[in-house]
């Protein structure tokens, strides 16, 4: 019963094949991929208009007000009243801009987002896109995000679009190498780069109750909070949204963008919110993994956005809570602070590696990651120490 | 199946590279050269080698490609008015391309 419930899309995807057993072996291969990104596009740009309206909820409770509650039942169709302002509004290209670059901007960008999305084992025997280098694919894909951004500030021909961007480059690049190294001791411990054999690597339990999870070893634990806070600002979230500070650079790369090439860059951001936590969860939280053996019969997906949905909520708490950093203490806290921590978790993870993986390696890597950490905070502190304030008057 | 998918690509990349040579406005050749490193990479995928197709990918495209593209962004403007054929390109592109059927 609880397998069939388990494998009942795996299932339903092989039946849907098998009443076309006769067709030859390439067309198959193109009916399997069609199917596989049929379902992860329903899936996710549903949960991408769930996740505009229930944000901006949250939002607004953390803010003592309502957020939307005017259309639908508790306001749920908002986003089917925002798609249709979106599509009737006017589509503005400016006059001098670069007409081919200005279109193929949003498109690039929500073309890679949601190639990331593909290589995510969604749960038991559910990778939509099953590669080897998985999460070099992932990598391989976002770095191409870039190149959007930098299209959409270049083609539309005005300064703020071209700050904007030239902000978002720096930032995303700065970020990729924190991103990437933290990343690094996962891949090392699991010996793989394909994602099902990362999960696979997080199964069981330590002392019987404890899952066998990365995050509860001291290395991963430092790097998934290494990792969270890199893909807030690879998705140019609140506390690092200057690419679009509105205060100062209007709405960034997106400026000059209207209707619905600019919900085309919002859905980009999204999807790319989802393809990073749920790496997040892969990687770090056990991917479709229970918490608990009593609570194994839960299906295996149902787990996997169930930790999804908790790292969103982390994101949308931290939106409504914390106020946009300036874009040198961004630069200064990632060269400085997250790269060298980064290193350590590589450093960490070996030590956990040949000190034998239990109690002994548990302490001995939390020495080493705790030794850095008070090293690396004495020395960037540039707090002023207190002293008896002193007083200059006019003479 | 595999001898029409080189030749797609094989039309595509070669197409990218003429207009990354040939194109007016420096920011489309720049575009149009990392379209090329794409092709590349596709050619990496078709004859098994998915890690090194990736690494193409992330290298060429995350890093080449956004490092040419940032430097012409903060060059001065009237960089892209003018932009003749550059004939001692061609030359060494026949030599070199000479040198590797050889």
């Amino acid at each position: 019963m609880t397998d069939s419930l388990d494998q009942i899309f795996v299932r339903g995807k092989q039946s849907l094949l098998s009443s076309m057993a006769h067709a030859p072996d390439w067309l198959m291969q193109i009916a399997s991929s069609l199917i596989n990104i049929f379902a992860l596009l329903a899936v996710f740009l549903t949960l991408f208009a769930l996740m505009s309206v229930l944000e901006r909820k949250i939002l607004g409770r953390i803010q003592n007000r309502y957020g939307p509650n005017r259309v639908g039942p508790f306001g749920l169709f908002q986003p089917v009243a925002d798609g249709i302002k979106m599509l009737i509004k006017e589509d503005i290209v400016p006059a001098r801009a670069d007409k081919i670059v200005h279109f193929l901007a949003p498109v690039l960008i929500a073309a890679t987002a949601i190639l990331a999305l593909g290589i995510i084992p969604y749960g038991r025997g559910m990778t939509p896109f099953t590669i080897d280098g998985g999460i070099l694919f992932f990598f391989a894909v976002g770095s191409t995000t870039e190149l959007a951004v930098f299209m959409a500030g270049w083609g539309s021909n005005n300064k703020f679009s071209m700050l904007g961007a030239m902000r978002a480059i720096a930032q995303m690049i700065s970020y990729e190498l924190p991103l990437i190294i933290t990343v690094l001791p996962v891949v090392m411990i699991a010996g793989s780069l394909a994602p099902d054999t990362i999960v696979a690597a997080q199964a069981g339990y330590v002392f019987g109750f404890v899952p066998r999870w990365f995050v509860f070893t001291p290395w991963g634990a430092v790097a998934f909070i290494l990792f969270f806070v890199s893909g807030l600002v690879e998705s140019n979230r609140t506390p690092f949204d200057v690419p679009e500070g509105e205060s100062e650079i209007v709405a960034g790369h997106m400026t000059e963008y209207s209707g619905f090439k600019y919900a085309t860059f919002f859905m980009a951001e999204y999807i790319g919110m989802f393809a990073i936590t749920g790496l997040g969860t892969t990687l770090f939280l056990g991917g479709w993994h229970a918490p608990i053996r009593m609570l194994e019969f839960i299906p295996s997906y149902v787990w996997f956005f169930a930790k999804l949905s908790a790292l969103l909520f982390v994101y949308v708490w931290l939106r409504g809570t914390l106020p946009r950093t300036r874009v040198d203490q961004i630069m200064n806290f990632a060269w400085k602070f997250m790269l060298p921590m980064a290193f350590t978790c590589i450093v960490a993870a070996a030590v956990w590696h040949y000190t034998g993986r239990g109690l002994r390696g548990w302490l001995w890597s939390l020495v080493v990651i705790a030794i850095v950490y008070t090293v690396l905070s004495a020395l960037l502190d540039t707090r002023k120490r207190f002293a008896p304030r002193t007083y200059r008057f006019a003479e | 199946m595999n001898s029409v998918a080189f030749i797609v690509i094989a039309i595509l990349t070669l197409a990218a590279a003429l207009a990354a040579a040939t194109l007016q406005k420096l920011m489309h050749a720049a575009l149009s050269f990392a379209v090329t490193f794409v092709g590349i990479a596709a050619f990496f995928f078709l004859l098994g080698a998915e890690f090194v197709g990736l690494v193409q990918v992330f290298v060429y495209i995350g890093a080449v490609a956004v490092l040419i593209v940032f430097t012409i962004l903060l060059t001065r403007r009237d960089v892209e008015k003018e932009r003749g054929f550059n004939w001692s390109g061609v030359v060494v592109a026949i030599a070199v391309f000479g040198g590797l059927l050889k």
